[in-house]
């Protein structure tokens, strides 16, 4: 029999056999952050595939990583894979000046993309999280 | 000649500075971080009986890396320049330095190995001459730059990491009349669990009587759970834990679930809907959606995060975060006439991401 050390949610048993029951369970792994930092780009105007990258000082192996973004003076985060939505219709495409393209790890850095479609340099602020190894 | 052997003994008897103060991770940091602010650590060895007047021969500092790094760091060992110092409840770095310091500089280091410092017996010297200096007292190192480049940081194992695997000093040393230079005490051996350590007491020589005996336990503030066949005394590998209060985990907040519509027969090649929370913040957010041609119970195309195309028609998805809401955004890309369901499911975490 396991040795467990086990947090049930309010309401739940803490005998029950499902893991969504618990806060926490010693027999699942956390998924730890290891890292976490805030970078700050300025994009140049009217120019794609900019790559930024930050060294992540973990070399003992490559590091998923987890990141956000937010344009200065916008209110809203957007992320990898997305744009800075800012117009929408309803029969309208997605619309942004800002697509963050991509994050991406090696065993020494961080690479963030971007694309900037707009006339003007964009200042992006980008919250990221390393996470332990997998 | 005699020879005093040691490792950190308690998790208050080292600790390093970057950014902040910090004596109860699993490893201690030497190098710069990425804006160039320094990081360095300090090393507390206990009952040091090392009689005044004694010639300091050799003495080394040693570190065993716990992390791979490939990059070089200068540093500078300078002793702290008191009589019996402190433990590093608090940073020591503004206590008095010795003048006498050691370069030591590392082109890389290797996890699981250990790094001989060069020859410190200046730095040691310096502090076994003050006038009030008396055997058993408890003598301190601290690290400085060297002129280590930004974005550079060694890390080594604290006793809070492995009471086996942090720093050692080494001290060999000739002279003095001293009894206890004759009979030393025993250095405590690290043992494997606390309750060991302390057993370990009795069997010390009747030189108990002249040297303090070893330090009591420091608690350890904080909470570790070790995956099953580890040791949680001995690791600070994250890899090794369930569960370990040095690092941050994601904090379930709430699942949210919405499912937005297109008719691409009516000419819509998009949609959006939103769920809203109430944080206050830009919370850390995933989503996950799954598209439908028609009602959500049709057969999905396939889960997707935010990508995918059928025959002839692509299909994106997108969301924006706000401080109250997550929008949720579906399009389509090519000919259809068909009805086109989005079905999304956001977990929220209680991290902001305080942008």
């Amino acid at each position: 029999m396991d040795n467990v050390v086990k947090v049930a949610r309010i309401g739940k048993s803490a005998n029950s056999t499902d893991p969504n029951d618990f806060i926490f369970h010693s027999l699942y792994n956390t998924f730890k952050i290891v890292k976490e930092a805030t970078k700050v780009v300025t994009l140049l105007a009217s120019t794609a595939n900019q790559s930024f990258t930050e060294a992540h000082n973990i070399n003992s192996y490559v590091p998923l990583v987890s990141a956000f973004a937010k344009k200065t003076g916008e209110a809203w985060v957007f992320l990898p894979n997305g744009l800075d939505v800012d117009t929408f219709g309803a029969k309208a495409g997605l619309l942004g000046d800002i697509t963050f393209n991509y994050v991406a790890s090696d065993p020494n850095n961080i690479i963030f993309n971007f694309n900037n479609d707009s006339a003007s340099t964009a200042e992006v602020s980008i919250r990221y999280f390393l996470l332990e190894k997998v | 000649m005699s020879q005093y052997s040691q490792r950190v003994s308690t998790g208050l008897d080292d600790g390093y500075y970057a950014g902040e103060w910090i004596n109860n991770g699993s490893s201690v940091g030497i190098g710069k971080n990425y804006l160039g602010g320094v990081v360095y650590s300090a090393f507390r060895f206990n009952n040091v009986n090392i009689p005044p007047g004694a010639t300091i021969t050799s003495a080394y500092l040693k570190l065993k890396a716990s992390d791979n790094t490939g990059s070089e760091v200068a540093f500078k060992i300078h002793g702290i320049d008191e009589d019996d110092t402190a433990n590093f409840s608090s940073d020591p770095n503004g206590r008095s330095k010795t003048t006498a310091s050691v370069n030591w500089t590392l082109a890389s280091v290797t996890a699981e190995t250990e790094y001989t410092s060069p020859d410190i017996k200046t730095v040691i010297q310096e502090i076994i001459d003050r006038g009030s200096w008396s055997s058993g007292n408890d003598l301190g190192l601290i690290s400085a730059d060297n002129g280590t480049s930004n974005d550079r940081i060694d890390r080594f194992y604290a006793y809070d990491g492995s009471s086996t695997k942090c720093a050692l000093l080494e001290i060999n040393y000739t002279g003095s009349s001293s009894s206890a230079s004759v009979s030393p005490s025993p250095s405590p051996t690290p043992s494997a669990s606390k309750s060991l350590s302390i057993s370990s007491s009795p069997s010390l020589s009747p030189s108990l009587s002249i040297s303090p005996s070893p330090s009591p336990v420091e608690p350890f503030f904080g909470l570790k759970i070790a995956k099953s066949g580890y040791n949680v005394l001995e690791t600070g590998d994250p890899t090794k834990l369930i569960f370990s209060s040095d690092y941050g985990t994601l904090k379930y907040f709430e699942k949210l679930t919405t499912t937005v519509e297109l008719d691409a027969n009516a000419g819509d090649i998009a949609c959006q809907g939103s769920v809203t929370h109430d944080l206050g913040y830009y919370p850390y957010v995933e989503v996950f959606v799954r598209v439908y041609i028609g009602s959500p119970g049709n057969q999905p195309f396939e889960y997707c995060p935010f990508a995918g195309s059928g025959a002839t028609v692509a299909y994106n998805a997108n969301y924006k975060i706000t401080k109250t809401a997550i929008t949720l955004y579906g399009e389509i890309v090519g000919m259809s006439t068909s009805t086109w369901s989005f079905e999304f499911i956001v977990f929220v975490f209680k991290n902001d991401l305080t942008l």
